[in-house]
């Protein structure tokens, strides 16, 4: 299960927290500073990340997400990937 | 996982993204240090087992830092590192994946050769002594194909086992691709290579012009940097100059779209109207520039009076510019009335752009002009700069100099003073260095794909840290020939089968990233460095050896450039009691830190054109040091952020404000060029009614050989896809998803169609990205290059489209 750490930067980031708790697997927003909001969230399976960066991406007011941490400790052993 | 170690997970998640929250907004347009101690206080997370250390990232040029956490042997963890000033703790999507690239499940881990239709594990022995043959058989039929992903270390083995030991200048990297007109359009504006400006311009800039680059998908950090300022209260504006709509246009003000290699006329446009409105900037011009016109094969030109340029310029009134371009004469002016005014800071940025165009050397030159002209140079905030796709195309390419004319430290193969100066550092004899330029990297190929008979006089090619058969132009006739000649012979060193790996005779499997020591150069000349952290797969082993490891092999067959003045081993390396190294044999290859030898040579180089560097150990305790590197009077050493500007460059002539050092007339002065837009070599017509460009998505890097095995990656964009304008395809009754083909006078490709999808291209124009394996746009592209820079043009070439089958899916996993 990953775990992603994340900077949301934003006019007012305060504002914003309670957007960003509502998306579903954000587990811990954090205190904003000046225009960043830091977030943690978890996902069931790594492919399920790109969708939940969308979504914090299309909130009202969201110039950028950057990634700040991101922990695949307990990642399975990939699988053969066909190209 | 236990929901013990999940909440502990998510609170180290947060911790350190509040960390990089706050150091992002501290470092913001602060003084840098002198070097870095330090780094973000990972120490006690994720448990006593992790243990984190600094590298750079892997992927693009921007040269953010990283934090690796490494748990048993593996890469467990990724977090961005606050101490690193080009990134500030954070990361882009690409970034943090960069842990996972070590993993895919087939790397390679044997060394293969072709025995008929298989490719079957041989022995490292059996390797190196087949790659010997070839070598032997006639060396100077034996090239190089290299890489700005080459960590410094390795392109400077590479070259000089090429260059000083093979005694010919047959080696180039895939960097030629990306960024070679860049060069020379800093070679013909300041007599030297890359940027005088640095990544904090874009703290302070007012302005930030994006000439054909989108940065919101390539560098995304830095593009992250900018629109930052904007929700901090700050006003930049952002005009994207660019020829298709894309993820940075929604962040831009001005969005200024041109018809395809109409950006001189442009450029010529803004210098024209400072000019006709006398807005440029005298005082700087009459003091530190002179003009310049083109002349054929003469990267320099010839001067050309003041008089004379104005009247060269006449012709670029907004109306004509217009007319050819595009662009509404209103925004010209605009553009023009912006560098007119000279209490904005205005930086422009551009990659392949305007690198990958049959006249990117004069594009070049005449951006540097426009800021020339109008003063907008040597105060932060106020740069022309290039960014580069590839984490050390400056670093390993254009600063080691593993171009076919190049020597290290900015040095060229033609001038004898340069060559003497390699083969005193090499302690080769005299001679050694071939005066003339090798093949450039079209050429190469070329020569490669033609018989021996016809004057196909390479024999064979090592290709290392890249995918020619995926990315050179004009596959059909670049590479595939090449593969149906017995003669032939192609080796490849890589870390995941490749299209070029596939029909490789030889293929060598590579270590990667932290796998080994290793150090880049970003596009802001920032030389970083890294420590092996974990052990790469199998037999994987590091490029670097296997050249150390090939150069012993021809040493200990009697080859005579194998061996110094006197009579040792090329890459001799001793120990602290003086005894000789075998580094050529792996087990001992970290007996001693061969990367610290290698780059300690290397660094001699680098006065030369002042480009100097710091001792290694520098590097280690920094997030990354700007060259020039001096040192100060207290033992420290102190970076540059700004080149030929008196208040930072320490080579500039106290008093002069402005010292161009190196200037190609010798007297301090920057060029300002004129050139003239010209037509493309190819235009779309009747007969092939389309422009098609191509290049990169936020998603993949390059060919996608590692993306591609990064499932969230791989899942966001599945596909490569052809973006069409909608009324383009209602003309043609094509529907969004229909696979379709594409097709130029080169070659043809089936791939779906992608209608308002990632990017907007205008009616008449087609863009492919060039990621896909399974979808080779580049058996469609033209190798057409610039005279100077020998840059392929990858952005325009004239293409067909024909329907092929109906209600295929919609690509790229969201179109629909």
């Amino acid at each position: 299960m990953p775990v992603l750490g994340v900077v949301l930067t934003h006019p007012d980031p305060g504002a914003l927290a309670d957007l960003v708790r509502a998306i579903p697997g954000v587990v811990l927003v954090g205190n904003p500073v000046s225009n960043r909001l830091p977030a943690a969230f978890e996902t069931a399976r790594k492919g399920d990340d790109e969708p939940l960066f969308e979504a914090l991406r299309a909130l009202p007011g969201v110039l950028a997400v950057d990634l700040a941490f991101a922990d695949f400790s307990d990642l399975p052993p990939p699988d053969e990937v066909s190209r | 996982m236990t929901p013990d170690r999940r909440e502990f997970l998510a609170m180290t998640a947060l911790a350190a993204a509040s960390a990089a929250a706050t150091a992002a907004t501290a470092h913001a347009g602060s003084p840098p240090p002198t070097a870095v101690p330090g780094g973000p206080d990972l120490r006690g997370r994720m448990g006593a087992g992790v243990t984190w250390n600094k590298a750079p990232c892997r992927f693009c040029g921007t040269g953010c830092h990283v934090q690796v956490g490494v748990d048993a042997g593996k890469v467990v963890a990724i977090a961005g590192d606050t101490a690193a000033e080009v990134n500030k703790g954070l990361l882009c999507v690409k970034g943090y994946h960069v842990g996972l690239a070590l993993y895919g499940a087939d790397r390679l881990t044997t060394p293969l050769l072709r025995k008929g239709d298989r490719q079957v594990p041989i022995s490292w022995e059996e390797a190196l002594r087949i790659l010997a043959d070839r070598a032997m058989l006639d060396p100077k039929g034996f090239a190089v194909y290299g890489s700005g992903q080459w960590t410094i270390p390795e392109g400077y083995a590479a070259n000089k086992f090429v260059k000083g030991g093979l005694g010919h200048n047959h080696i180039d990297p895939n960097a030629r691709l990306c960024m070679a007109s860049a060069v020379t359009g800093y070679l013909a504006t300041y007599g030297v290579d890359e940027p005088a400006g640095c990544f904090d311009d874009l703290d302070v800039a007012d302005v930030v012009i994006l000439w054909g680059n989108s940065p919101a998908e390539m560098h995304p950090v830095l593009f992250s940097r900018i629109v930052d300022r904007r929700a901090r209260g700050q006003s930049v504006t952002i005009i994207d100059i660019g020829t298709r709509r894309t993820r940075t246009t929604a962040h831009a003000q001005h969005f200024l779209q041109f018809k395809p290699n109409t950006d001189l006329a442009i450029a010529n446009g803004i210098a024209h109207l400072l000019l006709k409105n006398g807005t440029w900037d005298r005082t700087f011009v009459e003091k530190h520039c002179s003009f310049r016109q083109p002349l054929e094969k003469e990267l320099n030109g010839k001067g050309m009076t003041f008089a004379e340029y104005e009247a060269a310029l006449a012709p670029y009134t907004p109306a004509y510019v217009e007319q050819i371009s595009g662009v509404p004469a209103k925004d010209i002016r605009m553009l023009a009335d912006l560098f007119g005014n000279r209490d904005l800071r205005i930086t422009s940025l551009w990659c392949m752009g305007m690198n990958q165009h049959t006249r990117g050397t004069a594009i070049n030159c005449l951006v540097h002009g426009v800021h020339l002209l109008s003063g907008h140079f040597g105060r932060p905030g106020d740069a022309p700069t290039s960014l580069t796709g590839q984490p050390s195309a400056c670093g390993t390419v254009r600063e080691v100099g593993t171009l076919s004319h190049a020597l290290p430290g900015g040095g060229v193969v033609t001038k004898e003073k340069h060559r003497h100066m390699a083969e005193e550092i090499w302690n080769v004899p005299t001679g050694r260095i071939l005066d003339k330029p090798g093949y450039h990297a079209v050429e190469m190929w070329k020569r490669f794909s033609t018989p021996k008979a016809d004057g196909g006089d390479i024999h064979t090619v090592w290709v290392q840290v890249t995918n020619p058969a995926q990315t050179l132009p004009n596959l059909h006739a670049l590479v595939d020939p090449s593969r149906k000649d017995p003669e032939k012979f192609l080796v490849v060193s890589d870390v995941y089968p490749t299209a070029t790996t596939r029909i490789a005779d030889l293929v060598l499997p590579s270590a990667m990233w932290v796998e080994k020591n290793g150090m880049f150069g970003n596009s802001e000349r920032r030389t970083q460095q890294w420590f092996k952290l974990v052990e790469p797969p199998g037999q994987a082993r590091d490029d670097a050896w296997q050249i150390v490891a090939l150069a012993y092999e021809l040493y200990r067959r009697g080859h005579a450039g194998m061996k110094d003045k006197d009579g040792r081993f090329l890459f001799h390396m001793a120990d602290a009691k003086g005894a000789a190294v075998p580094i050529w044999d792996f087990r001992h290859y970290y007996d001693i830190n061969v990367d610290e030898r290698l780059f300690e040579e290397y660094r001699k180089f680098s006065t030369m054109k002042h480009k100097n560097l710091a001792p290694y150990s520098e590097y280690v305790k920094a997030r990354g040091l700007r060259w020039p590197v001096v040192e100060q009077e207290d033992g420290t050493w102190r970076e540059t952020r700004w080149r030929f500007s008196e208040s930072d460059d320490p080579f500039v002539t106290p008093g002069k404000g402005i010292d161009f050092y190196h200037s190609t007339t010798e007297d301090g002065r920057a060029q300002i060029w004129f050139n003239p837009y010209e037509a493309p070599p190819e235009s779309p017509d009747a007969a092939y009614p389309f422009w098609l460009c191509t290049g990169r998505v936020l998603e993949h890097w390059h060919s996608g050989t590692i993306t591609g095995r990064i499932p969230p990656l791989r899942d966001a964009m599945p596909q490569a896809y052809v973006e069409m304008h909608r009324e383009d395809a209602r003309k043609l009754g094509i529907t969004n998803g229909e696979t379709v083909r594409v097709e130029s006078r080169r070659g043809t490709l089936d791939i779906p169609v992608w209608i308002d999808g990632r990017g907007s291209p205008p009616q008449g124009s087609l863009f492919v990205p060039f990621f896909d394996e399974r979808l080779p746009i580049n058996n469609v592209t033209l190798e057409a290059y610039d005279p100077f820079s020998k840059q392929p043009d990858y952005k325009k070439c004239a293409v067909r489209v024909a329907r092929l089958s109906p209600n295929a899916a919609a690509p790229g996993g969201k179109a629909g």
